[in-house]
């Protein structure tokens, strides 16, 4: 009888749930109805001051209260968000500009309000806040200040708003401090959003490179490689330093890798003898440190360059083999002849150089046939 | 001999009595799990709680074929629409007897190329390679001699270039945003190994570009059930699991991988059917076995849509073929039954699996024969066996439900009445007919075990409306 109650229990809660769907889905409605009222309401408020700013005065105090105080609800700052996207989302109007502009000391208060907020809805401020900002406005110190706090919590989309919304300020020293402090707390952050983040940065990159290589030390490993990728992307002016990373024994792994991929991307005549030395390293362990040169080596010409690339094309590693052949296509050889000497009596080798001059003859037959 | 059977009919009523305590417990705590993380993730979404920005992981998307020219070219243009930048697309052609191979070729302008692949896992020879970067992303396809999926899995990851990938079947098609949300998973966390998306019947959705613009219930009566399985198992079991990092399938359909992991514990297995679960079973005893810090993930968000067999035969067909990849799965790693060394892999999934998946078809068929002997005997009480079938069905119909319209409600489909009613009238045929159906086929499975080798299922064009379809048209 026991299992019977417990079943015939089960099967109301069940039940229950299935109401719950139902009462949640008219529920969403309503939401949405009122959201809508909501929506009306701010926008009224909203003409009202930017007609205000039209006829040369200001946003009036009252409304920065109304926005500070009625902001503080989540409800009413996705209402606001939606009045901002529809109404005020012409950046270039000069009205809409020096609304947004004006509202600051609202926002400042809010960015401060919703610091002591739950994560998700601090998460949520953080993300409407990046997309609200003015861009590269000037006068955004505190908020900037408040949002490097941000990275104290432990929620990841809080920490990657927040980010977003100081990439979007355009300050470099926001942008080191919040790294800074990111290293300190011990949040992980994958590499790639990091560095994808930092290449939407709208302030001055060569300064925000400089601030960042000068605090490198106070970065984590993984911070520093996301920098590092950054770098390789923004700047060809850190050569000599990349340089050091590259032939320092001592340096992560990972780092050195990225600074040989970074002489892939900009030459550098004293970087050339270390890649060979790479490249030409056979041994296993180091097979990481040999692929990624002999792509890299592609940026590089000479003989050396080829009979290191020749040689590299019989690596027992077939990512060498791979790479070795693509970087000879790109900067080497161009006949079939001197392509079917480097790959004689090795089977591998010629097989890959096979493939890269069928590529080669593919893309040509392609473009001839388009001209 | 009516005392002995007393005995027997009394202990098996304590059995069916705690083993369908036990089932109704687990299938509850997994609905209600199921259902409040999506409307949980449905609040995320709406208060920004997930990564706003497009971050792209290079990603190889492998398509095993096997006699799939009806679907490939739909399967390729739902692929070419993805919204995403970074990924190349790989399909292996299996020892086709059909003209897979050519439809690919002359569809996509594919040019024969002497391309070399390192042969990490292994698998049998590439018979020839074409490729063509006439598109958003290079195409490459392999033709090569007939090994089953698991060979051909194994070839597209020695082919890959990139440090993930995504298996996705012949016969399904992905949403645009599905690979943005498969992936996301592991830019939230580094040590995700493997990430599980949802798998939706497409029979009844129409779908343009990548995107579902309509949806309806299926026609077929037998898909429409399906759907409602779907759900209730996609929906339910494998949220419950992922949140103790338990899951231990991964539907072939649509599974997104990290490279150096799956070959450094060897790959797909060729010798099993069921290779997709096998694969995540040997991940989890690898990983744990190494003490390699891991997450398998769910992500419900992303939904490769898949055509439900629409004939019983083909559904047989296929849930045979499960069972045995089940049976095979399990039995290749009985040493993690209950071990706490593999913590709750070992103490409950693998548990769960093996009592309510792979012998559930056995005590069931077990159970509606001891009814029936109790029945001819006269021990039954029929009122009270009604009433608790009664409880039965309409329990599960009401979970099957609840995963059903969850999911509706939280990812915003639009149902018609008529749909709502038929789901509701289905759910309890779904239970009360078709399961029992399929606990028979699953019962028969094992003693019909066969060599590895694909399922024939009748395909359909599916109807995906692409870009790169109309144009070819």
């Amino acid at each position: 009888m026991g299992s019977e109650i417990m079943l015939l229990g089960y099967g109301a809660v069940c039940l229950s749930m299935l109401v719950f769907n139902v009462v949640n889905s008219l529920v969403m409605k309503k939401k949405e109805l009122r959201l809508d009222k909501r929506c009306k309401k701010l926008e009224e408020k909203v003409r009202v001051q930017t007609g205000y700013i039209k006829d040369g005065r200001t946003v009036e105090e009252k409304h920065i209260r109304y926005l500070s105080q009625r902001l503080s609800s989540v409800k009413n700052l996705a209402a606001f968000d939606r009045v901002m996207e529809h109404y005020l989302g012409d950046e270039d109007d000069r009205t809409v500009w020096e609304y947004r502009n004006q509202i600051q000391p609202a926002i400042l208060h809010l960015a401060f309000i919703y610091l002591n907020r739950g994560d998700m809805e601090a998460a949520y401020f953080a993300w409407f806040l990046s997309k609200n900002i003015p861009k590269r406005y000037q006068g955004m110190v505190a908020v900037e200040e408040i949002m490097v706090q941000y990275m104290k919590k432990r929620n990841l989309y809080c920490r990657v708003n927040a980010l977003d919304a100081l990439y979007g300020f355009g300050s470099a020293e926001s942008i080191v401090k919040a790294l800074t402090l990111l290293s300190q707390e011990g949040g992980f952050i994958h590499e790639k959003i990091l560095t994808d983040g930092l290449l939407t940065f709208t302030g001055s990159h060569e300064k925000l490179i400089e601030l960042l290589w000068e605090n490198i030390g106070r970065l984590s490993d993984k911070i520093q490689l996301a920098v590092l990728s950054y770098i390789r992307f923004k700047s060809g002016s850190y050569c000599e330093s990349m340089f050091e990373i590259m032939t320092d024994a001592g340096r992560d792994k990972e780092q050195r890798l990225m600074a040989i991929r970074y002489f892939g991307r900009y030459f550098y005549e004293p970087a050339l003898e270390p890649l060979l030395t790479f490249v030409s390293d056979l041994n296993p362990f180091n097979w990481e440190y040999a692929a990624i040169s002999a792509s890299s080596l592609a940026k590089y010409s000479g003989e050396k360059v080829i009979l290191a690339l020749m040689a590299a094309v019989h690596s027992p590693n077939w990512h060498v083999r791979y790479n070795a052949a693509a970087s000879l296509e790109a900067s080497g050889p161009n006949d079939w002849e001197t392509m079917d000497a480097a790959g004689r009596n090795d089977r591998y080798a010629r097989e890959m150089l096979m493939y890269r001059m069928e590529l080669k003859r593919v893309r040509e037959t392609k473009r001839r046939n388009l001209a | 001999m009516r005392e002995p059977l007393q005995i027997l009919l009394y202990y098996v009523g304590i059995f069916f009595t705690l083993y369908m305590i036990g089932y109704a417990s687990f299938l509850f705590l997994s609905v209600t799990v199921g259902s409040t993380s999506l409307y949980d993730a449905k609040r995320n979404n709406a208060l920004k709680n997930e990564l706003q920005r497009d971050y792209y992981i290079p990603v190889s998307i492998i398509v095993p074929a096997h006699n799939e020219s009806i679907t490939i070219e739909a399967t390729i243009c739902s692929l070419l629409a993805l919204d995403y930048l970074l990924y190349e697309i790989i399909v292996v052609d299996d020892g086709s007897s059909d003209n897979t191979s050519q439809v690919m070729r002359e569809k996509f302008h594919m040019a024969h190329i002497n391309r070399p692949i390192q042969r990490r896992l292994r698998c049998q020879p590439s018979e020839a390679v074409f490729e063509t970067n006439d598109y958003k992303v290079p195409i490459t396809l392999i033709r090569k001699k007939n090994g089953g999926k698991a060979d051909a899995l194994n070839m597209g990851i020695n082919a890959a270039r990139y440090p993930y990938f995504l298996c996705i079947d012949a016969d399904s098609v992905l949403q645009s945003d599905s690979l943005k949300k498969i992936i996301r998973p592991v830019l939230e966390d580094d040590s995700v190994v493997a990430v599980g998306g949802a798998v939706r019947p497409c029979n009844g959705a129409e779908i343009e570009d990548g995107k579902l613009i309509r949806y309806r219930m299926p026609d077929k009566l037998l898909a429409c059930m399906q759907v409602l399985e779907y759900d209730r198992s996609f929906l339910a079991s494998r949220i419950l699991f992922d949140k103790f990092n338990g899951n231990i399938i991964i539907s072939g359909a649509f599974g997104l991988f990290k490279k150096s992991t799956v070959m450094e514990a060897g790959g797909y297995d060729a010798s099993t059917m069921g290779e997709d679960m096998e694969l995540v079973v040997r991940l989890h005893v690898f990983c744990r076995e190494h003490g390699i810090r891991y997450r398998i993930r769910y992500a419900t968000d992303a939904i490769c849509w898949t055509q439900a067999p629409e004939k019983l035969s083909d559904l047989c067909k296929q849930r045979r073929r499960w069972h045995i990849g089940l049976y095979q799965s399990m039995t290749a790693h009985w040493r993690i039954l209950a071990s706490t060394k593999y913590g709750m892999v070992g103490l409950i999934s693998y548990c769960y699996f093996l009592i309510y998946e792979l012998m559930s078809p056995y005590i069931e068929v077990f159970g509606t024969m001891v009814m029936a002997l109790a029945w001819i005997t006269d021990y039954l009480n029929v009122p009270f066996m009604l009433l608790y079938m009664a409880i039965y069905v309409v329990y599960s119909s009401v979970l099957s439900l609840t995963a059903f319209f969850a999911r509706v409600h939280t990812i915003d489909l639009k149902l018609t009445f008529t749909d709502s009613i038929k789901a509701v009238g289905l759910c309890m045929a779904e239970v009360a007919c078709l399961r029992f159906i399929l606990a028979w086929v699953r019962v028969t499975a094992l003693g019909r075990r066969k060599k590895n080798v694909w399922g024939q299922i009748e395909r359909k064009t599916i109807n995906f409306n692409s870009k790169e379809q109309r144009e070819g048209a």
